[in-house]
C-alpha cells in the first residue's frame, strides 16, 4: 500500500503540466470566463484537449479514450484544477457518450461519438421537467410513434446551456401503462427541429446558464432512440453514477483553498481583510474534511480501476463534495469583508475597481454554487439512495 | 498509488477479525496477552533485528480496529506501539535489549509517562526534570494519566536541560521504592496512574537516548500510535453504525419499523458518512507513514481532529436513534461512547488538534 507516484506517473504529471502551461493561456482563460465569448472559447479549449488526445480520456480506448489508471486520472484532474483550467463540458463527453458507447447501435456510435469527441456538437440534457425534479420518473414529455418518427411534446427545465446546444439527449415517455420506470425511452433530438423553443431562466447569480425547452409536436426519427423502447430509465440510471462521481469536485475545492489563502495573505491588495484565527479555524475544518474526501475519491477510483462500476459511493462523493464546495464558496465570500458584494465600482476611481472581476467571480460562484446540492439528484435524494443501497434501509 | 492489501495482510486481517469477534468481553487480560504473544502479534510491529516481523502501520491498525469494533481494552497500543516502538528507536543498550525481548515475548508490559497536567500537554511544555549526577540521574516532577498501571516498567519523558529540544527518556521500574503512585479508574473501564518523582535516583543506564535525542523518536511513535488509536475509533464507529441500523430495522412504532422513516434514514446516512470519511483519512495517514511524507505531523493532527469530531457525533447519534434503549446500560452503546470520548481526549482532543493543524498549516500564511 502506498500513495506515491511512480517515475512514469511523475513524467505524466510533468507532461500534463507542460501542456497546460503552453496551451491554457491567460487570454484563453479570460475568454472562457467572459459570458459573451464563453461558448467559442470553450469549444476552442476542448479542441486543444482533443488534439492532445485527452478530451475523451474516460472513454474506452477503441473509441478514442486513454488507457489511464486511476492515478493518472487523478493527476490529470488535479493538474487541470491547479492551472484553473476547466474540464470539458460534461453533457456530451461525460454524460451522453457513455450511454452511446454502452447501449447505442454501431450506426449511432459512428454518427455521434467522433463529433462529440471533437466538440463539433454541443449537447444539452433533457431530463428534469416542471413536474419532475427529484421524482424524475414522473416525467410527462410524451413521445408517440407515428410511422418511423416519434412525435414529442412536453417541457424540459433547468436545461444547462440549451441556448448553445445543437443536440439534446432526452428522457421521454413512450408508454402510458405499467411502472413509470418501464415506460421511458432515451432519445437524441436535433435542437434545430421544428417545434422546439428555448426560453432563458436567469439564475440568482444574474447569469443565463439555465433554460426551459418546450417541445411542441417535434418529429424525431426512430433511429435516434438509444437501445430499446421503454428501457431509457435503465440506461440513464447507469450513467447517473458516472455523473455523480464527477461531481465531488475535490480538485475545484483545492483551487478554492488556494484562492482563499491568497485572499488571506492580502497579495491582492484591497482584500486580505481577514486572516483571523476564526477564519483559519473555519478553513481548517473544511480542509481537513477535504483531505479525507480526496482519499475517499481515490479509493473509489482504485475500485473502478479494478473494473467495478461506481455504485452508492458516487452518491457519497457527490454529497460530501458539494457540501464542501459550498462551505468554501461561502468562506471565500466572507474573507473579502463584503467587497465581493460590489457589482458596480462607480466611476470616480476612489474605489479599487481592479478587484471587480474577482468580486464578480466570488459572488457568482457562491450564488450559483447553491445549485450544487440540488442538481445531479438533490443531496436529499442521494441520502435516500445511500440509505437504501448502502445501509439496506 | 495502490491501496490494496498484500496477501499476508489479507490473511492477518482474517485471523485478527476472527480472534476478536470470538473474544468474550470479560476475557482475563493476562490470558489474552499470552495469546497475543503466542499469535506473534506482540513481535509483529518490530524490525527483524530485535526479533520482530517487520510489519507496518497497516497491520497494527488491523489489530486496534478489531479491538475497537469488539469493545476490547488491551495495553497493545500503550505497551507495544508506544513504549515498545520508542524503545526500538533508541540506540542499542543492555536495558533496551532486555526490555524489548521481554515485551516481544509477552513476559512484561511497559508504558510511557508523558503528560503532566492533562492530555492537552505538548512536548514543548513538559517540566519533569532529569539531572545528571555522579552515579546516574535524579528524576523530579509529576506525570499524569499514565496508561496501564499493570506495566512492569515506565518510560518517563523528562527534560535534561532548559531548552525544549532537551527531551530524554528514562526507564523506571514500576516497583521502584521511591515512586509515588495514584491509580485512577477511567469511564472506559481502563485504569491509568498519576506518578510523582521526588528526586528519584536512577542508574546511568536508565537513560535511553543520547543528549536531547528523544524528541524526534517520540514524535514519530506518537504519530503512529495516534493513527492506530484512530483505527480503534473506526472499529467502534463501524460497530455503532451496524447496531443502529439493525435496531431501527427491528424496532416498530406506529406499526412500522422506525428505520423506514426518512428523518432517521438521513441521520444514519450522516453516521455512515462520518465513518467513511474517517476510514479515508486513516488511509491517508497510513500512506503518509509508508511513504515517509514530510507532512506527517500535519496529517496526523488533521486525522485526530477529524476522528475526534466525527466519532463523537456518530456515537451520540447512535444513542439518540436507540431511543430509551440508547441510554440504558443494557445495550453496549454507552460503553462505545465512553471509549470514543476517551479516545478523543487522548493525545489532545479535536480542538487542540485543529489548533495544531492551523499552526503547522497557516503559520506561514499572514
Amino acid at each position: 500500500m502506498h500513495a506515491k507516484f511512480s517515475p512514469e506517473e511523475l513524467a505524466f504529471q510533468a507532461e500534463v503540466r507542460n501542456f497546460l502551461s503552453t496551451h491554457f493561456t491567460p487570454e484563453l482563460a479570460a475568454r472562457i470566463h467572459e459570458p459573451s465569448t464563453f461558448k467559442e472559447a470553450t469549444i476552442e479549449w476542448q479542441k486543444l484537449l482533443d488534439n492532445q488526445g485527452w478530451a475523451a480520456n474516460g472513454w474506452p480506448v477503441e473509441h478514442g479514450g486513454c488507457p489511464w489508471t486511476a492515478t493518472q486520472k487523478y493527476i490529470y484532474s488535479s493538474e487541470l484544477a491547479a492551472a484553473g483550467a476547466p474540464d470539458v463540458m460534461p453533457m456530451g463527453i461525460k454524460m451522453v457518450a457513455p450511454v452511446l458507447y454502452s447501449y447505442g447501435s454501431d450506426e449511432q456510435k459512428a454518427r455521434f461519438l467522433p463529433i462529440t469527441k471533437r466538440s463539433d456538437i454541443w449537447w444539452c440534457q433533457g431530463y428534469s421537467e416542471p413536474g419532475a425534479g427529484s421524482d424524475l420518473a414522473a416525467l410527462k414529455t410524451r413521445a408517440v410513434l407515428d410511422g418511423d418518427h416519434y412525435v414529442v411534446s412536453g417541457s424540459k427545465i433547468w436545461t444547462t446551456y440549451a441556448q448553445y446546444a445543437d443536440w439534446m439527449f432526452c428522457l421521454v415517455k413512450t408508454a402510458t401503462e405499467g411502472r413509470a420506470q418501464q415506460s421511458i425511452s432515451f432519445l437524441l433530438i436535433d435542437m434545430k427541429s421544428a417545434g422546439i423553443s428555448v426560453s432563458p431562466i436567469i439564475s440568482i447569480d444574474g447569469d443565463h446558464h439555465l433554460n426551459e425547452v418546450h417541445l411542441d409536436n417535434v418529429r424525431v426519427p426512430v433511429e435516434n432512440r438509444i437501445g430499446d423502447e421503454n428501457k431509457g430509465w435503465e440506461y440513464a440510471k447507469a450513467l447517473l453514477n458516472y455523473e455523480r462521481t464527477a461531481l465531488s469536485g475535490v480538485a475545484y475545492c483545492k483551487r478554492m483553498v488556494r484562492d482563499i489563502e491568497q485572499l488571506m495573505q492580502g497579495s491582492h491588495s484591497g482584500f486580505g481583510l481577514s486572516s483571523s484565527d476564526d477564519i483559519k479555524a473555519r478553513l481548517a475544518d473544511i480542509e481537513i474534511d477535504l483531505m479525507a474526501l480526496e482519499y475517499l475519491e481515490l479509493s473509489v477510483l482504485n475500485k473502478l480501476d479494478k473494473g467495478k462500476a461506481p455504485g452508492m459511493e458516487s452518491s457519497l462523493l457527490k454529497l460530501v463534495g458539494t457540501e464542501l464546495q459550498q462551505a468554501l464558496q461561502k468562506l471565500r465570500w466572507d474573507v473579502t469583508g463584503g467587497f465581493a458584494g460590489v457589482t458596480e465600482p462607480g466611476t470616480t476611481g476612489i474605489a479599487p475597481s481592479e478587484y471587480l472581476t474577482q468580486s464578480h467571480q466570488i459572488r457568482r460562484e457562491y450564488m450559483f454554487g447553491r445549485a450544487a446540492t440540488i442538481y445531479g439528484g438533490s443531496n436529499e435524494v442521494q441520502k435516500n439512495i445511500i440509505a437504501k443501497v448502502g445501509l439496506g434501509l | 498509488m495502490d491501496f490494496t492489501l498484500n496477501q499476508d495482510q489479507e490473511m492477518l486481517k482474517t485471523s485478527v477479525d476472527r480472534y476478536f469477534a470470538d473474544c468474550p468481553e470479560d476475557k482475563n487480560p493476562a490470558e489474552m496477552w499470552a495469546e497475543f504473544a503466542e499469535l506473534g502479534w506482540l513481535a509483529m510491529p518490530f524490525s527483524e533485528d530485535v526479533g520482530g516481523y517487520g510489519s507496518s502501520i497497516i497491520e497494527s491498525c488491523m489489530l486496534t480496529e478489531a479491538m475497537g469494533r469488539n469493545n476490547i481494552n488491551s495495553p497493545f497500543l500503550s505497551s507495544t506501539l508506544l513504549a515498545g516502538k520508542l524503545l526500538e528507536s533508541a540506540p542499542a543498550s543492555d536495558i533496551r535489549e532486555s526490555l524489548l525481548s521481554a515485551l516481544l515475548a509477552g513476559e512484561q508490559q511497559c508504558s510511557v509517562a508523558l503528560f503532566e497536567n492533562s492530555y492537552a500537554d505538548t512536548l514543548e511544555n513538559l517540566n519533569c526534570k532529569a539531572e545528571k549526577t555522579s552515579e546516574g540521574w535524579t528524576l523530579s516532577g509529576r506525570k499524569v494519566l499514565v496508561d496501564n498501571p499493570a506495566a512492569n516498567s515506565i518510560i518517563v519523558i523528562a527534560q535534561t536541560g532548559t531548552n525544549a529540544d532537551s527531551l530524554n527518556a528514562f526507564v523506571v521500574s514500576a516497583d521502584h521504592t521511591d515512586l509515588q503512585k495514584q491509580i485512577l479508574a477511567l469511564m472506559d473501564e481502563t485504569q491509568v496512574q498519576n506518578l510523582a518523582f521526588n528526586e528519584v535516583k536512577l542508574p546511568a543506564s536508565a537513560c535511553l537516548f543520547p543528549e536531547g535525542g528523544a524528541a524526534n523518536a517520540l514524535q514519530m511513535v506518537m504519530n503512529e500510535s495516534i493513527i492506530a488509536l484512530a483505527a480503534e475509533a473506526q472499529g467502534a464507529m463501524d460497530a455503532l453504525l451496524k447496531t443502529t441500523v439493525e435496531y431501527t430495522r427491528g424496532r416498530k412504532q406506529f406499526g412500522v419499523a422506525i428505520g423506514s422513516f426518512q428523518a432517521l434514514q438521513h441521520r444514519m446516512v450522516d453516521m455512515f458518512t462520518h465513518a467513511e470519511m474517517t476510514r479515508a483519512m486513516i488511509l491517508r495517514a497510513q500512506c503518509a507513514v509508508l511513504d515517509k511524507d514530510a507532512n506527517l505531523p500535519m496529517i496526523v493532527a488533521a486525522l485526530k481532529a477529524l476522528v475526534g469530531k466525527k466519532s463523537r457525533q456518530l456515537a451520540e447519534e447512535a444513542v439518540q436513534l436507540h431511543g430509551g434503549m440508547g441510554v440504558s446500560e443494557e445495550m453496549p452503546i454507552g460503553r462505545y461512547l465512553r471509549r470514543i470520548m476517551m479516545i478523543d481526549a487522548s493525545f489532545g482532543n479535536a480542538d487542540i488538534q485543529r489548533r495544531r493543524y492551523c499552526q503547522l498549516r497557516y503559520d506561514s500564511v499572514a
